[in-house]
C-alpha cells in the first residue's frame, strides 16, 4: 500500500504526467503519438511517462490494431486511499523537515550553540 | 474500496533521542518544522494544539514517556475529506536509540473510523469527484516543493 501510494505521488510529481492525466480526464483515449504531438516531446519520452502512470495504476493501455490507446483508471486517486496517501505524504515531508531541523540544532548544541537563539534546557 | 486504518512512517535522525524528544514536544521547536503555531501542555491529558495558516488542529496528549514515546489524539482536519468532521486519530511517536542517533517511527491510526457514508460523500465515485481530488493531490504535491510549471 505504501509503495502504491509512493508510486501515485511520484507519478503526479511531474508536470507532463499531470498534463497527460488532465487530458485523459475528459474520458477520451489517446495514443503516445498524439501526446507526443500535443506536448511537443519525443514519443519515447511520452512512452516513459505513460509507463510510470501505468505502474502507478493510473492509466490502462489497450492495443487497437497497430496502435496502443491509453485511458485513465483513476481508482488509485479515489476514496480513502487518496486521502490517506495525502496524510502519508505529509508525514514524509514533516519527518524530512524534522530530520533536518533536529540534526541542525543538535550540531549547533554540540558545537557550543553560539548561534542558537533558543535556551539550553 | 477497502479502508486503510494505519499509517507508519520511519526516519533515522543523527541526534540522540533526548534531542529529538525536545523537537517533537516543545512548541519553540515544533514551530520550526511542524506548524506555524504550537501549544503543548506536556502531561497525560494535557491539551495540544497545532496551527497553520488557515487551520487549527486540537488534541489531547495520551502518552508522555521521555525520551521513548509521545502520543496524542487529534482531530486530523489537515487532510481530511470533510474538515468540519475530521476523524479523531491517534498519533504515536516511538523513539529508538540507534548507533547513528534515533530511529523515529510515527504511527497514525483511526482513519477507518470515518464512516462509509462520509467517504462516499467526500469522494463520490465519479469523474468530477476524483477530478477535484486530483486537483487537491496536485496542489499537495506542489506543496512538496515540486514545480507546477510545465
Amino acid at each position: 500500500m505504501t509503495a502504491d501510494t509512493q508510486e501515485v505521488f511520484t507519478a503526479l510529481a511531474d508536470p507532463i504526467r499531470r498534463a497527460i492525466i488532465d487530458e485523459l480526464a475528459t474520458g477520451v483515449s489517446r495514443t503516445a503519438t498524439e501526446f507526443s504531438e500535443a506536448f511537443d516531446i519525443t514519443r519515447q519520452g511520452v512512452a516513459k511517462h505513460l509507463d510510470r502512470l501505468a505502474e502507478a495504476g493510473l492509466v490502462h493501455s489497450e492495443r487497437q490494431g497497430r496502435e496502443t490507446r491509453y485511458t485513465l483508471t483513476p481508482a488509485p486517486l479515489t476514496g480513502a486511499a487518496g486521502w490517506i496517501a495525502a496524510v502519508e505524504a505529509r508525514w514524509d515531508r514533516r519527518l524530512a523537515d524534522l530530520k533536518d531541523y533536529a540534526e541542525g540544532t543538535y550540531q549547533q548544541e554540540s558545537a557550543g550553540g553560539g548561534n542558537d537563539d533558543s535556551n539550553h534546557d | 474500496m477497502k479502508k486503510k486504518d494505519e499509517i507508519v512512517r520511519t526516519v533515522e535522525i543523527e541526534a540522540p533521542p533526548e534531542h529529538v524528544w525536545k523537537c517533537i514536544t516543545q512548541p519553540d521547536h515544533l514551530v520550526r518544522w511542524f506548524g506555524d503555531r504550537a501549544e503543548v501542555d506536556l502531561r497525560v491529558g494535557g491539551a495540544i494544539l497545532f496551527g497553520w495558516e488557515e487551520i487549527v488542529t486540537e488534541g489531547e496528549i495520551v502518552t508522555v514517556e521521555p525520551p521513548r514515546e509521545f502520543a496524542f489524539r487529534w482531530a486530523n482536519n489537515v487532510d481530511a475529506p470533510d474538515p468540519d468532521q475530521p476523524p479523531i486519530t491517534l498519533v504515536t511517536y516511538h523513539l529508538e536509540p540507534i548507533a547513528q542517533g534515533t530511529r523515529l517511527t510515527v504511527v497514525e491510526t483511526g482513519f477507518a473510523a470515518l464512516s462509509d457514508a462520509a467517504y462516499a460523500q467526500a469522494y463520490p465515485q465519479n469523474e468530477s469527484g476524483w477530478r477535484v481530488e486530483l486537483e487537491e493531490l496536485v496542489a499537495y504535491v506542489a506543496g512538496q516543493g515540486v514545480s507546477l510549471t510545465p
